[in-house]
């Protein structure tokens, strides 16, 4: 009997441990309100209000406000350098530049996520049926820098000829090798905004990207030029606010600006960074 | 299992009280009776065995095919149905986990001790029944637990089975369950040990010397204090681990010392590689013996090169770590006491030569196993003075050549034994006789694909070819040195397969024989122990009365009687009696 | 699976081979052997043979090589001649209806011949190989009049070389400036010491190499991986070392003269790899080792070694 109740009491402690160790809650839906063990929204108190919400889709604003400018560099931006790719004979051929900083011709500054911080909170978003692709070619990831909406899905590419993988290191990690030529998709992945989410490849150290998770689809990543521009934005207040990653001797003058826009108006708004100093 | 529960319990002690009527679940599910959890340890380990074996054939897949699906299982692994690199890590580090842990552990210690302490040593149970089921019942609890881990975030534990940290420290959660259960088992193996002791030291009938017992229960008892001593050494690095990874503590990481893991892993780990060979050579020196029809070479030598090995294993444990940075003189101490322990070790393999000549050999199932082992462990202790050689270790520490070396021992050695013995003492657990003809197919089968697939490891492993890689060509991003063995790579995992496919006979023969095989007489294979004196199965309680012991359990062709065998509880004639005193004097 | 014809034919190579590497051994045991002369003798020469032991190029690697095949060679003997015991009896003493087995508990004086000859045995291989372990384990580094110094840094999954530059001192590194893929080492200033991912040494010079373990920084957390454990692996150096985290190790070696051969035009490469259990990456951290004519060597770390006196 004895023997019985110690196996029964062993079992349960299993079940227990177990339980800790569970992963979150499976695939809730993006808006949900919180569950019981899973971290709060970051952003705002929004998702607890449901009753208060409306559904928006973008493209269905009549009449909506634009904001768009660029993203500049001040200062000796250094010139652009070869990524030492000595250390994998695979990529011989494929000889590409360091992506962290890429300035143009004019000074814009690349891969800056410019997004929509505060303001949107009483809307809930969809999001896209189409995913957002990351591609592995030539040994770098295209894009650097992507934008993913909470509950989107992420299709990971590889068009080369060898072997990657993509290790996301934060937010809702997964570490998915990619046969040559092979792709993946992971449904419905990230549930909660992160700005950046880190991507990086285990077989070519270099490669890295970075995913910018937020709950809704304002926001834009800077071109060559460094422009970008937010469309279909419904009138209102708001805040908006840009991310470039971090690189030694590069900050920015501001970071986030107070906007209002009125129906159909067109507003500017450029950011500055500095470089070195 | 088709004893009445009536006649034990004439004369059964008050202790026995409890086990007054035991229904089906008391009997055969929370049984106290120490060969009803003998037979528990076997099929649970036997099932792990299968686990283990799928995920050994998914490791070599990955090494010889890369980039194609394995078959059967390759969607359970993920939508390629290919093995990644890290699900390649996942898969060697339980690989090796569950085979130590859960497969040759608990058969060879858990079975053979408990089925055979007993009946060799002429007792009605083990000195702790209760402990002995609570024993048992920790390890499905720690193998769930185990395996719970493929099912937590991160996936199971991948750190490899020595789970070195830092890397074990900042691995996923799956290495907490596979903490966690390392304490479990090491608990389960220390309750099992105490009670080994105990029974061995005072439960021994009437006659029955230390120096009367079979080689299996010196074995037995020899490996029960190693793992008395040294399990509370890994017990306590693997909580210092889990300390680590839950509450911030730096034992091992951050700036605390990642090499004092390595030792106390090592201290519990070098002893635990005896733990999982001295018992089937213990085994295996009764199964020669018997088929010889000889007594054993060297009683005495046998025993105390055991304890030899015991002794010596508790300083070697530095050889694993030549190159880990441990100060390089200790290298050299390290280095004498490892040549040391071959000593014994060579000493025994002279003895079971010197047990097969002048024999009268009768090749049953149990032999050929038993045959097997010797010659392998051969190849796989020869092996080992390579490693042992700090120099040469330089080379070929953490290359194939040790992966190579280790299968050698553990299967070519361990699992050999456990074949060996499994077909031994089969027809007194169940009362039925194996099939032979499927137990020479599966041992002929066995041992050719073992040697197919092990023994070129240690070619690629002197061409440095190291372990634990996922690949080893410039597509899949890794080193180009070895990608002309890929070859070899390929004929293993080949061999592999077969090996695998072998081991189905295996299971085919041992449930076939349980329900469909010969009846098994008392004494098939005319051996002198007490348990073959008694029917097949034994009743509970086995010996009624407690037999008296003449002699020692190797007395086979002696000139006294006719039979070439001498039963340890026969009682001579006075006449004969004196003569095998004499000849007891006279140091035979 | 998919079979085919292919893998059957890759599969009899590997039978074939397996035969071929003990023929080779039998084949040239019989050549007069003084400690190294024997070892390279055996080493093989061309791409088609099959290596048991690949190309040695470090000065050491020879009396490793001994070694082995000392060990290699008494244990060839010994497991044949157990083999043929072992085969004679069980055949000669198989069972026969009506024979006895020998009543036979042991032979003590057989028992003390055989342990104390294997312990002879034993004993001797602990000092052949004593001072050979010495040498590249425990060498005095400071004896070393201008060695040719580099820094090896290894993170999860790779390597960084840094090298002292011409004025013979290693830029200072914090873990706090790393930026992956800009300033790897987080040195204080990225462009005043050249790193590269691959390791470019002379010839016939000693090379004294200090082994660290990096964690990898996130500047955009401020939270550090742990550095993990490593191992420096190079099989034609016959040398391995774990690295193990905060814990610098110094190494070395000295590549044989003559490791350049007139086809190579002055630069040879080699792979490392990592031999300790890194992570899910483990398999992919290699790097080049790669030998170099003073000529080239000047032109690949961009000074001249000799004068710039590097110090740790």
């Amino acid at each position: 009997m004895t023997l019985r109740a110690v196996f029964v009491l062993g079992l349960a402690l299993a079940v227990l441990v177990g339980c800790e160790k569970k992963p979150g809650a499976g695939v809730a839906p993006p808006q949900a309100p919180p569950a019981g063990g899973s971290a709060p929204a970051s952003a705002s108190g929004a998702t607890t209000a449901t009753g208060a919400t409306t559904v928006l889709d973008p493209a269905k604003v009549a009449n909506g406000a634009t904001i768009s400018g660029a993203v500049m560099v001040d200062g000796n931006v250094p010139a652009p350098e070869p990524i030492d790719m000595k250390a994998k004979p695979e990529c011989a051929g494929h000889q590409a530049m360091k992506d962290q900083l890429v300035v143009g011709a004019n000074k814009g500054l690349r891969d800056c996520f410019v997004q929509i911080k505060k303001g949107l909170e009483k809307y809930k978003f969809t999001p896209p049926s189409e995913p957002a692709v990351i591609d592995n070619r030539g040994c770098v990831y295209h894009p650097h820098v992507l934008g993913v909406m909470v509950g989107q899905d992420i299709k990971l590419l590889n068009s080369d000829t060898f072997q990657h993988n993509i290790n996301c290191k934060d937010n809702n990690t997964f570490n998915v090798a990619i046969p040559p030529g092979g792709s993946e998709t992971k449904k419905a992945w990230f549930k909660k905004e992160l700005v950046p989410t880190t991507f990086a490849c285990d077989i070519h150290p270099w490669m890295g990207a970075r995913a910018c998770v937020v709950k809704h689809p304002y926001w834009a990543v800077t071109d060559a030029e460094g422009k970008y521009s937010i469309k279909n934005l419904p009138p209102g207040k708001y805040t908006l606010e840009v991310w470039h990653e971090a690189y030694p001797g590069l900050k920015v003058a501001q970071q986030s600006f107070e906007v209002e826009v009125k129906e159909g108006e067109m507003k500017t708004q450029d950011f500055k960074y500095t470089f070195g100093g | 299992m088709s004893t009445t529960t009536s006649t034990p319990h004439v004369g059964e002690t008050h202790a026995e009280h409890e086990h007054h009527e035991p229904g089906l679940i008391g009997r055969y599910i929370f049984s106290k009776d120490h060969k009803v959890i003998g037979v528990q340890f076997l099929f649970t380990g036997l099932i792990f065995l299968i686990l283990g074996g799928l995920l050994a054939l998914a490791v070599r897949w990955r090494i010889a095919w890369p980039t194609s699906e394995v078959p059967l299982f390759g969607k359970m692994l993920d939508d390629a149905g290919t093995v990644t690199g890290s699900e390649y890590a996942v898969l060697f580090t339980m690989h090796a986990s569950v085979m130590i842990f859960f497969v040759i552990i608990p058969i060879l210690v858990g079975t053979f001790g408990n089925f055979v302490i007993p009946l060799h040593i002429g007792a009605r149970d083990m000195a702790f029944p209760f402990l002995n089921g609570l024993s048992y019942w920790m390890m499905p609890l720690a193998g769930i637990i185990i395996l719970f881990g493929f099912f937590v975030e991160g996936g199971a534990a991948a750190a490899g089975w020595t789970s070195y940290p830092p890397l074990s420290v900042i691995a996923s959660n799956g290495q907490t369950c596979w903490c966690i259960s390392l304490i479990l088992v090491g608990t389960s193996s220390i309750m099992g040990s105490v009670n080994y002791i105990t029974t061995i030291i005072k439960m021994r009938a009437p006659g029955m010397t230390l120096h009367r017992m079979s080689l299996t229960v010196w074995s037995i008892f020899i490996t029960s204090i190693l793992v008395l001593f040294g399990t509370p050494v890994l017990t306590s690095a693997l909580i210092l681990q889990i300390l680590d990874r839950h509450a911030g503590t730096t034992f091992f990481s951050h700036d605390g010392q990642p090499l004092l893991y390595q030792h106390l892993f090592w201290f519990y780990s070098h002893p635990a590689v005896y733990i999982m060979i001295l018992p089937a050579m213990g085994v295996v020196s009764d199964v020669l013996s018997v088929f010889a029809r000889k007594p054993i070479f060297g009683y005495r030598a046998m025993a105390y090169s055991m304890v030899g090995i015991s002794g010596l294993g508790y300083i070697v444990w530095g050889h694993h770590m030549f190159q880990s940075g441990m100060n390089p003189a200790l290298g050299t101490t390290f280095m004498i006491s490892t040549m040391l322990i071959a000593l014994p070790s060579a000493v025994k393999t002279f003895n079971w030569l010197g047990t097969l000549w002048g024999g009268n050999i009768q090749f049953t199932t149990p032999m050929l196993n038993a045959l097997a082992f010797v010659s392998m462990f051969v190849i796989g202790g020869l092996s080992g003075i390579f490693m042992a050689a700090t120099p040469v270790d330089i080379h070929i520490h953490d290359t194939y050549f040790i992966v190579g070396h280790i299968h050698y021992v553990l299967f070519g050695g361990s699992l050999f034994g456990v074949f060996a013995g499994v077909a031994f003492w089969f027809p007194k657990m169940f009362g039925r006789m194996l099939n032979e003809t499927l137990g020479k197919i599966h041992f002929i089968g066995t041992f050719i694909t073992f040697n197919c697939t092990f023994f070129p490891m240690h070619i690629v492993g002197a061409a440095g070819m190291p372990r634990r890689y996922a690949a080893y060509a410039v597509e899949q991003g890794t080193t180009n040195t070895w990608a002309h063995l890929q070859p070899y790579n390929e004929f293993m995992t080949y061999s592999a397969l077969a090996l695998g496919a072998f081991q189905i006979l295996l299971f085919v023969n041992i449930f076939w024989s349980i329900f469909a095989g010969k009846k098994a007489p008392r004494n098939p294979w005319n051996a002198n122990t007490l348990e073959w004196t008694l029917p097949s199965p034994p009743v509970h309680g086995n010996f009624f009365p407690i037999p008296e012991v003449y002699r020692g359990p190797y007395e086979y062709s002696s000139p006294l009687v006719a039979e070439d065998y001498l039963p340890q509880s026969r009682k001579l004639d006075p006449e004969a009696e004196e003569k095998e005193r004499r000849m007891e004097a006279e140091g035979h | 699976m998919a079979f085919n014809m292919e893998r059957l034919r890759a599969a009899s190579i590997a039978i074939l081979m397996l035969a071929i590497p003990a023929s080779r051994l039998f084949a040239q045991a019989g050549e007069p052997a003084p400690r190294a002369g024997a070892a390279v003798a055996l080493a093989p020469s061309g791409a088609a043979a099959i290596p048991l032991m690949p190309e040695i190029i470090s000065t050491y690697g020879a009396s490793v090589d001994w070694l082995f095949y000392l060990i290699l060679g008494i244990t060839l003997f010994m497991m044949i001649l157990v083999f043929a015991l072992f085969l004679l009896f069980v055949v000669k003493y198989r069972h026969q209806e009506g024979r006895r087995a020998k009543f036979v508990h042991g032979n003590t004086r057989l028992e003390w011949i055989w342990t104390s000859a294997t312990a002879a045995v034993l004993l001797w291989l602990v000092f052949e190989q004593r001072d050979t372990w010495n040498e590249i384990k425990q060498k005095d580094l400071a004896t070393f009049e201008n060695p040719y110094v580099v820094r090896v840094f290894a993170e999860q999954f790779g390597w960084h070389f840094l090298y002292p530059g011409p004025d013979g001192k290693f830029e200072p590194s914090d873990e706090k400036d790393i930026f992956p893929g800009i300033n790897p080492l987080g040195l204080k200033d990225p462009k005043a010491d050249k790193y590269s991912s691959v390791l470019m040494v002379p010839e016939n010079v000693p090379v004294i190499c200090e082994l660290i373990s990096l964690g990898k920084y996130d500047q955009e957390s401020g939270k550090s991986t742990l550095p993990v454990l490593h191992s420096f692996f190079q099989p034609n150096l016959r040398f391995k070392q774990d690295l193990v985290p905060f814990h610098p190790a110094k190494i070395w070696f000295q590549i044989l003269p003559g490791t350049l051969r007139s086809q190579d035009n002055g630069e040879r490469k080699f792979e490392i790899a990592c031999a300790e259990l890194c992570g899910l990456g483990h398999y992919t951290m290699r790097a080049d080792l790669q030998v170099l004519s003073e000529e080239k060597l000047k032109a690949g770390i961009g000074y001249d070694w000799k004068t710039a006196k590097g110090k740790f």
